[in-house]
């Protein structure tokens, strides 16, 4: 078994889903039984969880309009590549 | 690509900025790009180089001008479980359902923005940007021990900030909806 010290530490340097299955399995486990631990490292489990999913989205899903390049900047943006391509 | 720039840098004109070097890197880099992964992955990876150099140059300037806070590393029950003696707060929605809903995702975003500088820069390296421990350690001049302080403490703002504000946009949805 696990130890609280060892979930600890592992959850502190390296998101969990780079761990390999059997020490994943291990970590969910302890993590899910222990009332001294548990809560804590629930709560990092979690955001680990919910900064994957973040990224996920982040690749698939389109951004929010007011995430986006505005109309201005798009127009800047052009405007320095053309005078780029003219300068070469 | 501004997206993801302007989370991990908080600022819109530097996140424009670096889209528009991407752009230029990419135009004079032409020739060198042959096809092997699409366009979009290609210009992301330069993006990506220009950020975390960004991030690197950030990084040393918190650095110098950061004093240390009080950590909650000294305390008997971190020493001998890892863990701090408090617990955290409770979640008024329950998460793991709210992970399936997209809008959710937008709030995220933006609660990303609203971390300190610190925080935001420790786990934009870490967390985002996946840079090893040691590398972020190095980068911010810290101790793993307090670098995870930071990044608690990070995540304790974030859940705050989503909380709030998630529960803000689901009860303007259905005042909205109570109101048709
Ligand atoms: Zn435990």
């Amino acid at each position: 078994m696990l130890r609280c010290k060892q979930v600890s530490q592992a959850l502190a340097s390296d998101d969990y889903w780079e761990l390999p299955l059997r020490k994943r399995i291990g970590l969910r486990l302890h993590v899910f039984l222990c009332v001294v631990c548990g809560p804590f490292n629930r709560f990092i489990m979690l955001m680990q969880d919910a900064k994957r999913h973040y990224l996920k989205h982040e690749q698939e899903d389109p951004p929010p309009p007011h995430l986006c390049l505005s109309c201005d900047a798009k127009q800047r943006l052009v405007e320095s590549l053309n005078r780029e391509n003219d300068a070469t | 690509m501004f997206r993801y720039a302007y989370v991990r840098l908080k600022s819109h004109a530097v996140a424009e900025d670096i889209v528009q070097e991407t752009f230029l890197a990419a135009m004079k880099a032409k020739e060198r790009y042959q096809g092997r992964s699409s366009e979009r992955s290609w210009l992301m990876g330069i993006l990506r180089h220009k950020l975390i150099d960004y991030l690197r140059k950030a990084a040393r300037e918190v650095k110098l001008e950061d004093v240390e806070p009080e950590g909650f590393e000294d305390t008997l029950m971190f020493k001998e479980v890892g863990v701090p003696h408090w617990r955290p707060p409770k979640w008024h929605f329950n998460p793991r359902k709210v992970f399936e809903q997209k809008e959710f995702w937008d709030v995220f975003s933006d609660c990303l923005t609203k971390l300190d500088k610190r925080m935001n820069l420790a786990f934009t390296m870490k967390e985002l940007e996946g840079m090893s421990t040691e590398e972020v350690c190095q980068e911010l001049g810290v101790e793993p021990t307090y670098l995870w302080v930071i990044l608690y403490r990070a995540r304790n703002g974030l859940k705050a900030c989503l909380e709030k504000n998630w529960l803000k946009k689901n009860k303007g949805v259905k005042e909205l909806n109570a109101a048709v």
